[in-house]
Order: C-alpha cells, then structure tokens, then sequence
C-alpha cells in the first residue's frame, strides 16, 4: 500500500498523474491539495534544472540563460529521474538535444553536451592508481595471451565534426579577450583527470582508434595485432598519460575471475 | 581528528572550500553534506580531507531514503559506511522522509501520513543503518506542504514514537518546525515541547521563503526573527545543544553565514544564563 502510495505521489509530481484527492487535505493558509502538490513538482523540476546548470556550465553561458533553461525544464519533463545521485542525473541530455528540433538553431550543443558530461565524470571518478611498470614487465614477457589493460575510470571519448574543445576553451576564464575560437576542423578527444584537474587533450586518429579498441577489447594480443609495430610506441604514450591506468591477468581455469595487478 | 561538537557550526558548500582554507575561520565545526561526497574522488574529496584535518564534522544526508517503501539502497548505505570509515564524523542525520519510489527519484523530501504503521516502517529502516554504520542515527523532521487526511497523531508524536521505536536521536530543525506548523495550523510551541528532549543532539536553523498561502523551506534567506524566538523556546527545553546554520541556495558571502551563527551564539549564551540564573 505504501509503495503504490509513494509510485502515486511521484507520478503526480513528475508527470501531473491524478493521486487519490482523499489522502491529501488543503493546508491551513487556505492552499488547495492540488496547489500544496504542486509546491513539490516545482522543486523537483528546479532541484533537476538546476542539476543541469551545474553539470553543463559552458553549454548555459552559450546558448544563453533563458534557452538552455528551457531546453533543460523540457528534458526534465520528459525525463523523470531514475538514479541514486544528482550527480548521474542528464547523462542523455546531449542525446536528448540532439533530437530537439530548437536546438537545430545550435548545431554546437550536442557535442558540447557530451564534452561537458565527459568533464563532470572525470572529476568525480576515482584517482588514478600509478602503473606498475616492474609487474607488467614481468608478465609481459611471461602471461602476455592472459594481460588485458585497465583504463582509467576517468577517460572517456569524444569526437566531433568542428573544435569542440576550443568551444569549451573560449568559455574559460583565461581565454583572452577578444579572441575568436578557430572550430573549423574535426577532432578527436580524450578526457581524463590523471591528478587534481581533469584534462581535455586533442588526439590523432591511431590513438583515438586505439583507445576505442581498449574499451571494447583491453586485451594485448588484440591491440598488438591492431596497432603492429606502432605498439611500441603508441602504447607506452598511453601509460604515459594515464589513460591506461593498469592491468589484468584473465585466469584461464577461473573464467570472470581476474587477478588485479 | 579533532571530534568535538559544540557551539554553533556552518555547513559546508563548495563555494567556501577556498575561503576556508585560507582563511581558517574560527567555526567550531562543519557539517558535510554526505551526497556532496558520495562519488568516488577528485576535488571534493581533496578539500574535504583537508578541511577535515583542521575541523571536527558531522555527515548529514538527504539520499537514504528512510521512507521508501522499495528496499534501502545497499550501494548508498554502503558507500555511506566508507565515507564514516574515512572522515570520522562525530555522528551521521538522516532525514524522516522519503525521495524514491521503485520507479523514480524526486531528489525530494517527501513526508510520510503520521501513522504508526509508517512509524513502525521508518523505526525498522533506521535500525539497518545503525547496524550497518554500527552508531546511533540522528534523524531530522521535515518541513511539509502537504497534509495527509489518514495521520493519526501529530508531528511531534510521530517523531517521538519513531526515536522511541528505533532508539535513535533526534536533529531538531527549528526552521521546519516553523514551516510545518504555518502550513498546517498547528502549535510550534507545542511541537517544541513535545519532542523527547533528552534525543535531541543538534538543532537546525535556516531561512524560509513566505509564497503568502505556503512557507517554503528554501535555505535561501537569513533566520526569520519568529524562528529565532522558536530557538530561544528549544534551548530552553532542551539545553545547549549543538546548533547549526544552513544555507543552500543564493549562498551569500562566508561572512554573512558567520553573523547568522552569531546571533545564534548569543541567544545560545543569553538562554544558557537564563536558565543558569532561573536554576
């Protein structure tokens, strides 16, 4: 009874659904029910709202206050909130954008979105652990068909078709006055924060390709065969930068069970 | 780590991380908002640790959800516990509400009917935490703006019966007191008297917003004078205990929150002479 109570109160909130008028009475300054509900449905929609303002700073200050508000009362409308922590709240709001007719107007957004979303996760994750080079030395040359990578919780990818990244740069404080951002070429993003301050790095299409490979497939022998001779290089740049921030040996006779070195 | 709670505190918010560790203000303690912390690094964990070196804390959540009717979250309890493990809080709020359903969260502190099969519910979740956090819980009660025609006794009662039930403690927030009671045309003071006295281990004081025909517990605006007289009432009912300002929304400069806790400080200090004389 208490969970179709509570499933009821929240539909109403987030989406205006009737609730049984019976279990709530008009307050003492002569407010209706309805209104007294209401006082909650707005809160939540500017406690969202206002997750959003949070997590995309940049995109606000370049869309403007008004629009990106808007853009974000419509994401919360249509999307009530299913996670834990306000934190994860508008992870699909780049998506979202993206097929917002409106936004059209702003064909930037989505990707800034997305650029945004990469940065707040990687302030939040966790810090990276040093790499122990002496370890994988050693199981390299011994176990390498067992070694897959462990990249950072905090990298992610971003690629899109103008300078996303200068986009967000000129939205900075120390942009300098009066300069005009050049967005006039592709690019291809990492993201990650290997200390205090989380990075956005420019990177060229192999390892891009190569960081794409390691999320789908954190295994040697696959990355050996994609890269060839440039393994030699491209991977130690990788540890280097902390993107990879360790490894695995997979155990053969206990599959699912990894030894985290 | 320093661990003793006393006098009137601030809660902590990111836009003063710098300003206190600069500055080094003389505030007695900080209350962490726990969910502020509830990711697993970066910066906020960096400030944190470091202002934690130099003051004693207290965790205050709004995300377990003691109300639900869905399971507790394990993950968040659990990762709750690690935060206690790391930061040593002198003890851990809790509110008496709910926020999700098995479908949706409203991030939201949504009030229960005051009935003792909800009392019962709320006194047999907190008993999972304190096991799991292997302390007491204080839990704080709510502002609400809505009034349910199935309760069955009032706040107060409501309140008691669940610190009775689950043998916790209790975060007097006077503000919500106010709120509350505005809103539903009940007696504050009442309210003040017949809360368990010897539970309470720390009050609330915050700023409302008056709608005319609701009060809203925004956290946005300085004490009103009328929670003010309210406070005098509580102390004088249940002795100095730890008093914090909270301030969540239009955070004003640090300056302005320590005035706040001033003026609490001397109200605490003239009651506390009061009843000392009155002795």
């Amino acid at each position: 009874m208490l969970a179709e109570f509570q499933r009821q109160f929240l539909r109403a909130i987030y989406d205006g659904k009737p609730i049984s008028a019976a279990q709530l009475q008009a307050n003492a300054l002569g407010r209706s029910a309805e209104h007294c509900l209401m006082a909650y449905s707005d809160s939540v929609q500017a406690t969202l709202c206002k997750a959003l303002a949070e997590i995309y700073p940049v995109a606000r200050q370049f869309v403007g206050e008004r629009f990106f508000d808007a853009l974000a009362m419509r994401y919360v409308q249509q999307h009530p909130s299913e996670v834990t922590r306000l934190d994860d709240y508008g992870e699909t709001f780049s998506d979202f954008c993206t097929g917002f007719e409106p936004v059209q107007q702003v064909p930037h957004l989505p990707a800034l979105l997305a650029l945004e979303w990469a940065w707040h996760r990687a302030f939040h994750s966790a810090d990276s652990q040093a790499f122990d080079f002496a370890a994988f030395a050693v199981a390299a040359e011994q176990q390498a068909g067992r070694l897959r990578f462990v990249l950072s919780d905090q990298l992610s990818l971003v690629a899109a078709g103008f300078r996303v990244d200068q986009l967000w740069l000129c939205h900075q404080p120390q942009w300098p006055d009066g300069q005009l951002p050049d967005l006039e070429a592709p690019v291809q993003l990492v993201i990650h924060r290997p200390g205090r301050e989380v990075f956005i790095e420019p990177v060229d299409a192999e390892e891009f390709s190569m960081l794409e490979h390691l999320l789908a497939d954190p295994g040697l022998e696959g990355l050996c065969d994609l890269l060839g001779e440039n393994v030699a290089v491209l991977l130690p740049r990788a540890i280097e930068h902390g993107w990879i921030c360790g490894f695995e040996l997979e155990n053969d006779e206990y599959a699912g069970t990894d030894q985290s070195v | 780590m320093q661990n003793r709670i006393e006098g009137v505190g601030l809660g902590l918010r990111s836009c003063h991380y710098q300003h206190i560790l600069s500055h080094k203000p003389r505030v007695p303690w900080f209350e962490v908002m726990t969910d502020n912390y509830m990711g697993a690094g970066g910066q906020p964990h960096q400030y944190l640790e470091q202002i934690r070196q130099r003051y004693p804390v207290t965790f205050h959540g709004v995300g377990l959800s003691l109300g639900s009717a869905a399971p507790l979250n394990k993950e968040y309890l659990h990762r709750l516990k690690e935060l206690v493990d790391i930061y040593q809080p002198a003890w851990v709020s809790e509110h008496l509400c709910w926020c999700a359903s098995d479908e949706y969260n409203s991030h939201e502190l949504l009030p229960l009917p005051y009935t003792e099969l909800c009392a019962r519910h709320l006194a047999e979740r907190i008993d999972q935490v304190q096991n799991c956090l292997g302390q007491r819980l204080v839990v704080e009660n709510l502002s609400s703006y809505v009034t349910f025609a199935e309760s069955e006794m009032s706040e107060w009662e409501f309140v008691s019966l669940i610190c009775q039930l689950a043998d916790c403690d209790l975060l007097l927030d006077v503000n919500n007191v106010y709120v509350s009671a505005t809103n539903h045309g009940f007696s504050a003071a009442d309210y003040i008297s017949g809360v368990p006295a010897k539970r309470v281990r720390e009050i609330h004081l915050a700023g409302f917003e008056d709608q005319g025909d609701l009060l809203l517990d925004s956290h946005s605006r300085p004490v009103y004078d009328a929670v003010w007289d309210l406070y005098r009432q509580a102390l004088e009912r249940v002795g100095p205990v730890p008093t914090l300002i909270e301030w969540d929304n239009d955070i004003p400069g640090f300056e302005v929150l320590e005035a706040e806790a001033e003026k609490a400080r001397a109200i605490a200090a003239q009651t506390a002479g009061e009843v000392s004389c009155a002795g």
